[in-house]
């Protein structure tokens, strides 16, 4: 056996034709794209080799790119600070010993895995200032001074967006939570009620630590989808009004297949790229702390 | 007694969240039963007047979601297909078999789960196009496989690692070569785990819109997201069709959902851990 395992050919068979499609069509573009982003290049004219000027453009004189930025920011912090803790919440009710739990389990996760495209178009009719749901509720409740165009506002687009993601995904972090929960013992629970530690308590005490490892997940996913969000804006809001809704990955789909400027877009991608890895790297590093043992 | 209050508080609770996640999508189906003025002149939860069906076969004839449907399908199948067998024979080379270069790859397919697909549209749309096979079908399937293989292969070989090697043993024993016991042994075992893959791909490439946005140029070849795209441009005025049409192309997911919804959970939990 051991030597049949080691037959050369025979490896080669399992591993190469998989390998070679993901060389080609993953791992080889990423390193093109580094390339890329050091020239200036149209897709069809030969590139022209300009050091680090696309970067230097972007940080400097770019400003939709630092609108994209903080843009990601307030992606990253709805993500941590709003959906989180309501996620939260939900897992916490959905892991209690009741009937029906999970029934409720299931629709909470449902809207995870409808697509972004499907979600995105549904809230554009919700927004919608005619035929939506929402100035309709609105006006049906009396509230008819709130109604507005919400996409197509600067002031709410961003909000407006915001709050889609947060519906479309709170299931998701509910449930990764709630998987964790499940792992937490019984003898923990039972323990701190003989010590007077329930509810609040118990949820500060023994919750929350013994899931640090989940929650660490939880904040690492909110932040790279929140760096990587595409889809929704592009679908609702295309970036505007102004810029308003712009995010890198939509600026760098933008800057290269509407503009032709491949170099420049590439260059936006590489910085995601770093974006992505490097907050990925500094949290973990941030947000590992010394296993607590009980 | 004050329990009981307690509990019957929490089940309100629950049921307006349930609402408050619902109602959207309660609104989309009863909307794609009515037309224009029952939606702007009606009430926002009212159900239908009039079933109207039609909006369902404007939808799948005039607005081609038959078409959309079917690429979705047949994309979504030729990847699963290669995602799962090519997965499944690294995964096995990469924990059973012995040579050199094992970190390295793995090491290399590491990249895939870390790195967003954002940073690969570019260089791709270069290759294809050089390649000849831009606005083709294989021009996202083939992306399609590479994008999904290396979170497949991570969830199969962690499973092949926790997996006793005594039943390949005994194939060996009994003549099998390594081929027919990968086949006849190893993939049956790998059944839970590959079903998980499978829907992760499943779901991803379902509703996957950038790749497909960015290298399908054909109308004929669009797939569903992309394809409900368009149509919402062109339709913006008649939202009945529109919500027929997302209320179609939902439905498999909706049927693997209430199918497989605890493998789904799983899928999402081991992926999400991966990540």
């Amino acid at each position: 056996m051991e030597r049949a395992l080691s037959n050369k050919k025979l490896i080669a068979l399992f591993l190469v034709p998989g390998l070679t499609v993901f060389l080609v069509f993953y791992f080889v573009p990423i390193i093109m794209t580094a390339y890329y982003s050091l020239h200036d290049w149209d897709g069809i004219n030969p590139m022209t080799f300009i050091g680090l000027d696309n970067y230097t453009k972007m940080f400097t004189t770019d400003k939709s790119f630092w609108q994209a930025v903080w843009n990601s920011l307030a992606f990253l912090l709805v993500g941590v600070l709003i959906q989180l803790p309501i996620s939260f919440a939900l897992a916490m009710l959905v892991s209690r010993k009741m009937k029906g739990r999970k029934w409720f389990r299931n629709i909470y996760f449902f809207p995870v895995v409808m697509s972004t495209t499907m979600v995105s178009l549904l809230w554009v009719k919700i927004y919608d200032p005619n035929i939506g749901m929402l100035n309709t509720l609105l006006d049906a409740v009396h509230l008819s001074s709130w109604t507005q165009a919400w996409l197509g506002d600067t002031k709410t687009a961003l909000l407006s967006v915001l709050i889609v993601t947060t519906w479309h995904y709170v299931g998701y972090n509910m449930l990764i939570l709630f998987a964790g929960m499940q792992g937490i013992s019984e003898q923990y629970y039972e323990a701190a009620k003989l010590d007077g530690a329930v509810g609040w308590k118990a949820v500060r005490h023994i919750t929350l630590p013994l899931l640090s490892d989940v929650l660490r997940i939880c904040i690492v996913l909110n932040v790279i989808y929140a760096l990587k969000t595409f889809e929704s804006v592009y679908v609702m809001t295309n970036g505007g009004p102004l810029n308003s809704t712009t995010m890198i990955a939509l600026k760098m789909f933008q800057e290269a297949f509407l503009k032709q400027n491949f170099g420049y877009g590439s260059a936006l991608a590489v910085f995601m790229v770093l974006e992505c890895l490097i907050i990925a790297w500094v949290l973990n590093k941030v947000l590992t702390r010394e296993k607590i043992e009980y | 007694m004050l329990k009981r209050t307690k509990n019957t508080g929490l089940y309100i609770l629950m049921m307006l969240i349930a609402v408050l996640q619902l109602f959207p999508l309660y609104w989309l189906v009863v909307s794609a039963f009515k037309d224009n003025s029952e939606i702007i002149g009606g009430v926002v939860w009212a159900l239908p007047t009039k079933w109207r069906f039609s909006n369902f076969s404007e939808a799948w004839v005039s607005a081609k979601v038959n078409q959309y449907f079917f690429n979705s399908v047949s994309v979504t199948l030729i990847t699963l297909f290669f995602v799962l067998l090519f997965a499944s024979m690294m995964a096995y080379a990469l924990t059973r078999m012995r040579f050199k270069y094992n970190g390295v790859i793995l090491f290399i397919l590491l990249m895939g789960v870390m790195v967003p697909i954002h940073a690969t549209l570019i260089p791709l749309f270069m290759i294809l196009k050089n390649l000849g096979i831009l606005s083709s079908r294989l021009s996202i399937i083939l992306p399609y496989i590479a994008v999904n293989l290396p979170i497949g292969v991570y969830m199969l070989s962690a499973f092949l690692r926790s997996m006793p090697k005594e039943l390949e043993e005994a194939a060996f024993i009994d003549g099998c070569g390594v081929l027919k016991s990968f086949f006849k042994v190893v993939l049956p075992l790998l059944k839970p785990p590959l079903a998980s893959v499978a829907i992760f791909v499943f779901l991803a490439v379902w509703n996957e819109l950038l790749m497909a946005a960015t290298f399908i140029q054909k109308e004929a070849l669009r797939t569903l997201p992309l394809g409900l795209m368009n149509f919402s441009g062109q339709y913006s005025i008649s939202w009945g069709p529109l919500a027929a049409a997302m209320v179609i192309s939902t439905l498999p997911i909706l049927l693997a959902y209430v199918l497989f919804s605890d493998q789904m959970e799983k899928s999402f939990t081991a992926g999400a851990i991966l990540k």
